[in-house]
């Protein structure tokens, strides 16, 4: 099981591999920022505050869902890296190798947005980015599909090598995944979480990205050499590679709380066989539940999309039932005053995990997406468990290896006060997008009704304090990671061992 | 109660519920449990564990049967039996919506196309509250099937992003009583009578096209209802000198074959604007452009549809 150790010695990082994760987190916290001041300025450009033409509304919005995307799974990466090293042996050239290629990637993207004109969303969604009306050029679109491929390329080659790691120590998946376990036997408490989760995603979002992979080189040649495509076919390919992706966030990143939890609450957090099923149904369901991104398509087989909703409501049974009914009991009476920045924010990504979960199954219910397909009730329930679930998850590392760089917990009277900033805004935020949805108000869209502008006021005051929260962490984060470490190495504070039988 | 109020109250008290039970969680984390408490503290959580897992699974299996016994999408390869039907094309930027007037109390199977990039049909009732919805996908035609109960008049908006001007992708349609039984052409032909006609219904008189609903319907989403067009993207028509030529060739050029990149009153637009000879008659496209030559302070000359005529049959050459 995960240790209990604050900082134990086989997470220390020296030389090049603490260059590299100071580069993937100290790229993440500022792009972090730069998405969010992108993002709330169209949405007060929304409340009538701020006058963005369309045309650069929608190249903002396409910077702004291509990198949070990209910057969430970059981040969250690193959050696997980080501990799947203990277990199994990692190369620490796949790791930069991805990093550099995110960046390659990137930098495509931002050309092809900022000097191309591209405004196509990061949906790319056929025919319409070799149609742009004149907004953008065919080579500006194609410079952003392969800044995708690039970046999907460096997640392969990472996964890859975590893959060759796994098979190694583990002989193959099935053991990796505890599967061996799910029907009987006694289970190893010690199998690390970290590697059950990592190797569901390497086999799910691996998918995703050969799916993303086809798409992409197709709408390549559309645009090279005008080969006519399906446009159903490559909404299929988009969705199942984008949703995945984005999934792949929020699983990579709850392995922080798998390994950190415990030891802040200073109680054992062990590998049981509700895990192990818990993440085997989560491995399937990833893979299949796109389909309620489709639900308005009617063409689409409709057994796939009933199959969408079916496992939209299905995923939220790990969710709930396993991660975070576990985080909730391991800090049940575990004697945690004062509360450390990492606890508080693992137990607020949790919160909004779920809480995200819950509004994300009411949309994929086909009787209510038909009325809240396309509203802001959509990006109201993903910036829910994005940027209070996954963000959080990521602070919480962060926060957890800047405390071991300075030799003391984490918990500045700046953090105190930031924390409920960070809460409150974000609440207020996701307020004006959810009762938007009620509202019907359309998502992805540059002017608004005046009938649709209060909840777009009401989002960008929350947006304003997020912002700040944000801007805030990146400084405290980045100046935390540059500081060196001094000799002898750090003290560690031990936890209290030899309680058992905590549920994970 | 809307579907969307529902939904709405659903996620909310779910929320509180998970909030609620999280809040109480972290009261108790400040406490202290000895190793005996500890174990009884596990046990507790397992058994309510397996609790919370029974308790879903029945919400669950209830759900899903309640919302997919009855599934709320029409089957797409077999007749639907409406007795009104509606054809939808979707454009950028603009709907094309035959014919634009439904009654009220039978089911309406609406046929939604697209000509070019995905574009999504969503129905906004008078409230302002969508109805339904559904995708506009190039080379499928979707069918939404939906009965009207409330007359007024109803708004279509796009709700999928087409491009640049996709937020005034928007038309409307009128929902009247009903006025009679029948069959398809029976209704559409009592729909008529009862009416005043427009120009995009089809016609059984005579129609006189209203150019500024037509503008509003097909031009408005570039040039903008005040006719100030985009900055560097699609130019205006309030004080365009093209518009105010007493000479309407190259105004009537640009509306039946359109134009790209072009250069007007010495700024180049990036927009590309598509042509509307396939799309509308002779008389809608005069209607269109008289009412560009007067609105906004303009003066130009008004045209003749022969005008526009003898441009439609002398082809693309200027």
């Amino acid at each position: 099981m995960a240790t209990m150790t604050l900082y134990p010695r086989e997470e220390r990082l020296a030389g090049s591999e603490r260059l590299v994760f100071n580069l993937y987190l100290i790229g993440a916290v500022t792009l972090f920022a730069l998405m969010m001041l992108i993002g709330l300025t169209m949405r007060m450009s929304q409340a009538g505050w701020l006058g963005v033409p369309p045309d650069w509304f929608y190249r903002l919005l396409s910077m702004h869902g291509a990198g949070m995307v990209g910057t969430m799974v970059m981040a969250s990466t690193a959050i696997m890296w980080f501990f799947l090293r203990k277990y199994v042996h990692l190369h620490l050239w796949a790791f930069a190798a991805n990093f550099t290629l995110f960046l390659l990637g990137a930098l495509c993207i931002i050309i092809s947005v900022f000097l191309g004109g591209y405004g196509g969303l990061w949906t790319f969604l056929y025919p319409l980015p070799s149609m742009g009306m004149g907004m953008w050029s065919p080579g500006a679109a194609a410079l952003f599909l392969l800044g995708y491929l690039l970046i999907g390329v460096g997640e392969l080659l990472f996964y890859l090598d975590a893959a060759a790691g796994i098979i190694k120590v583990h002989g193959n998946f099935w053991h990796a995944l505890g599967w061996n376990w799910l029907f009987g036997g006694t289970v190893n408490p010690d199998h690390p979480k970290a590697v059950v989760a990592s190797t569901s995603m390497i086999i799910a979002n691996s998918l995703g990205i050969l799916a993303g992979a086809i798409v992409l080189v197709m709408c390549l040649l559309h645009i090279f050499f005008a080969v006519d495509l399906d446009p159903l076919f490559t909404k299929v390919l988009i969705f199942w590679f984008g949703h995945m992706y984005i999934n792949a966030a929020i699983y990579m990143g709850v392995i922080a709380i798998y390994e950190l939890l415990p030891r802040y609450t200073h109680k054992p957090y062990p590998l049981n066989r509700v895990f192990l099923w818990g993440w085997a149904g989560t491995t399937v369901f990833v893979v299949v539940v796109f389909g309620h991104h489709l639900l308005m398509d009617y063409a689409v087989p409709h057994w796939f999309l009933v199959l969408g909703q079916i496992t939209s409501w299905t995923s939220g049974f790990p969710v709930f039932v396993v991660t975070a009914w576990g985080g909730l009991s391991n800090i049940y009476q575990a004697n945690m005053r004062p509360w450390k920045m990492p606890a508080r924010l693992m137990i607020l990504s949790l919160f909004a995990w779920v809480a995200g979960g819950f509004c994300a199954v009411v949309d994929s219910t086909m009787r209510f997406n038909l009325v809240m397909h396309n509203t802001q009730w959509v990006p109201g329930h993903f910036h829910t468990y994005l940027l209070l679930g996954v963000l959080a998850m990521i602070l919480a590392l962060m926060y957890h290896v800047i405390g071991e760089r300075r030799q003391h917990l984490p918990d500045h009277g700046a953090d105190r006060m930031m924390f409920p900033v960070y809460l409150g805004g974000a609440l207020i935020f996701l307020f004006g997008f959810l009762e938007g949805g009620r509202a019907s108000v359309p998502r992805r869209m540059a002017t608004h009704l005046p009938a649709w502008q209060f909840t777009d006021k009401v989002g960008s005051i929350g947006g304003v304090l997020v912002v700040l929260a944000m801007l805030y962490f990146a400084i405290r984060i980045t100046a935390g990671l540059l500081t060196s470490e001094s000799d002898p190495p750090p003290a560690t504070e031990d936890g209290r061992v030899g309680l058992s039988d905590a549920t994970g | 109660m809307t579907v969307q109020d529902v939904a709405f109250s659903i996620a909310i008290a779910g929320i509180v519920v998970i909030a609620f039970g999280f809040i109480l969680i972290i009261s108790q984390s400040g406490k202290h449990a000895d190793e005996g408490r500890n174990r009884r503290n596990v046990h507790r959580s397992h058994v309510l564990q397996a609790w919370a897992f029974g308790v879903l699974l029945v919400v669950f299996v209830t759900g899903s049967w309640a919302t997919l016994h009855k599934l709320p999408i029409p089957p797409q390869h077999q007749p639907l039996g409406a007795k009104q039907v509606v054809d939808v094309v979707g454009h950028q930027w603009f709907w094309q919506i035959k014919p634009n007037t439904i009654q009220t109390g039978s089911k309406v199977e609406f046929r939604v196309t697209s000509a070019d990039v995905n574009h999504d049909f969503a129905i906004y009732a008078p409230d302002g509250l969508i109805v339904a919805q559904v995708q506009a996908m190039p080379g499928y035609t979707n069918k939404l099937l939906y009965t009207f109960s409330e007359p007024g008049t109803y708004t279509v908006q796009c709700l999928e992003y087409c491009g640049v001007g996709h937020a005034p992708m928007r038309s409307d349609f009128r929902v009247v009583n009903a006025v009679a039984q029948g069959t398809r052409a029976d209704t559409n032909m009592a729909i008529s009578d009862a009416l005043p006609a427009t120009a995009t219904q089809p016609a059984t008189k005579p129609a006189v096209p209203d150019g500024a609903q037509l503008f509003s319907a097909n031009c408005a989403a570039c040039h903008q209802a005040t006719g100030t067009g985009l900055p560097g993207v699609f130019p205006p028509l309030k004080g365009n000198s093209v518009v105010n030529d007493p000479d309407p060739t190259r105004q009537i050029h640009a509306v039946l074959h359109g134009l790209s990149g072009e250069v007007v009153d010495g700024t180049k637009y990036a927009g590309a604007m598509p042509g509307f000879k396939d799309i509308l008659d002779d008389s809608q496209i005069t209607a269109i452009i008289n009412h560009e030559r007067s609105a906004w302070g303009n003066h130009g000359k008004p045209v003749m549809a022969a005008q526009v005529a003898a441009a439609r049959a002398a082809g693309k050459q200027l």
